[in-house]
């Protein structure tokens, strides 16, 4: 056993002597978050956010066992006499093809092509955004023809499962803006591409929970 | 005892290994990924006007059905292709999947034990005395 300092990025169970590299072969570790690597060889930043999303498959199961339980309970206005299917099918597309905008933005920062990187952050930004404007006049629309949060127990339901995902939509266009005014201040080159991946991870997720609330929500009354 | 640095260069190596040899697919491949999920979208929404009521439609199960297979197709290739899952380290997979199937496991449990399967449940829809009857 020695005293030295250990830097634990050794194989599960070893202890390792003297400081462990922060750059090996021109790649800087530290900003892949691999400075902290451990025995998988897996960057903790990505596996931490697998780790959040596999834990909100909770928080949105909850909410659509909790909506199927209650959408037709109680008096009153139901699903049926407010959907707009037509005007929500637009909505969900356009949320679809920020996800495809959202995967040229990663590869474009593999690539190292910073203007195409936040060409197609500002695109999925401004797509996440109009998803965002159609719920908000889905709920305003809905408010109108008498259907408040507390009206029934469908209404605070419906307001609560989709109302969550708006939030993680709007949290998810607020990360794609910050790295954009990263990429435009010079601080999100090539080498920091996995911080794009992470983000793009979180907005994926965002698309196929819609993808579930449209159909069990929406499309099947 | 004493570890040279040979084990800790496993860790890097798989790490840079890993970061050097991902294999991500082509934009190409992207586009058509998002042009087969946009045409299954059009197909789900078509499903609404089948019918001016579909869900009395004597097909109603076929569309059910249907639309859960449709919606659980687009969720497996956007995390395959989008999320990169299937060219990613299986480990990161297998965290989500544990997450995901330990959702479905615990609220299908749920549904299940407020008989949400069965004809009773409608019929307690209407049910004015019961806890759920919609007075709160």
């Amino acid at each position: 056993m020695t005293d030295t300092a250990p830097a634990g990025t050794g194989t599960a169970g070893t202890e390792v002597a003297g400081p462990a590299p922060d750059r090996l072969d021109g790649v800087d570790l530290e900003s892949w978050g691999l400075g902290t690597n451990n025995a998988t060889g897996l960057t903790n930043n990505k596996l931490g956010m697998w780790l959040f999303l596999g834990s909100d498959c909770l928080l949105f199961g909850a909410l659509i066992s909790t909506y199927l339980l209650l959408r037709h309970r109680g008096e009153g206005i139901g699903p049926a006499d407010v959907f707009d299917i037509p005007f929500t099918s637009v909505s969900s597309f356009v949320l679809l093809m920020s996800s495809m905008s959202m995967v040229f933005a990663v590869s474009a920062i593999a690539r190292g092509d910073d203007q195409r990187l936040r060409l197609w952050l500002l695109v999925t930004a401004l797509l996440g955004g109009t998803f965002i404007a159609g719920q908000v006049y889905e709920f305003t629309s809905f408010y109108r023809e008498g259907l408040g949060y507390t009206t029934n127990l469908f209404s605070s339901a419906f307001y609560s499962l989709t109302g969550f995902h708006g939030v993680h939509v709007s949290v998810g266009i607020v990360m794609l803006m910050s790295l954009f005014v990263l990429s435009l201040t010079g601080r999100l080159k090539q080498d920091r591409a996995e911080t794009v991946e992470i983000v793009g991870l979180y907005w994926h997720f965002v698309d196929i929970v819609w993808v579930l609330i449209f159909t069990i929500v929406y499309l099947i009354p | 005892m004493t570890v040279t640095h040979e084990g800790a260069d496993t860790g890097y190596e798989a790490a840079t290994d890993h970061a050097h040899h991902e294999h991500h697919p082509s934009d190409g491949l992207y586009w058509k990924v998002g042009a087969a999920l946009g045409f299954v979208t059009l197909l789900e929404v078509g499903t609404y006007f089948v019918t001016d009521d579909p869900y009395s439609h004597e097909l109603k199960w076929v569309l059910i059905i249907g639309l859960l297979v449709l919606m659980t197709l687009k969720f497996v290739v956007i995390v395959s292709y989008f999320m990169h899952v299937k060219f990613d380290n299986k480990l990161f997979r297998n965290v989500f999947v544990a997450g995901l199937v330990l959702a479905v496991g615990v609220y299908l449990a749920v549904l299940t034990s407020f008989q949400f399967w069965g004809d009773s449940y409608e019929a307690d829809q209407n049910d004015e005395t019961g806890f759920l009857a919609g007075e709160g």
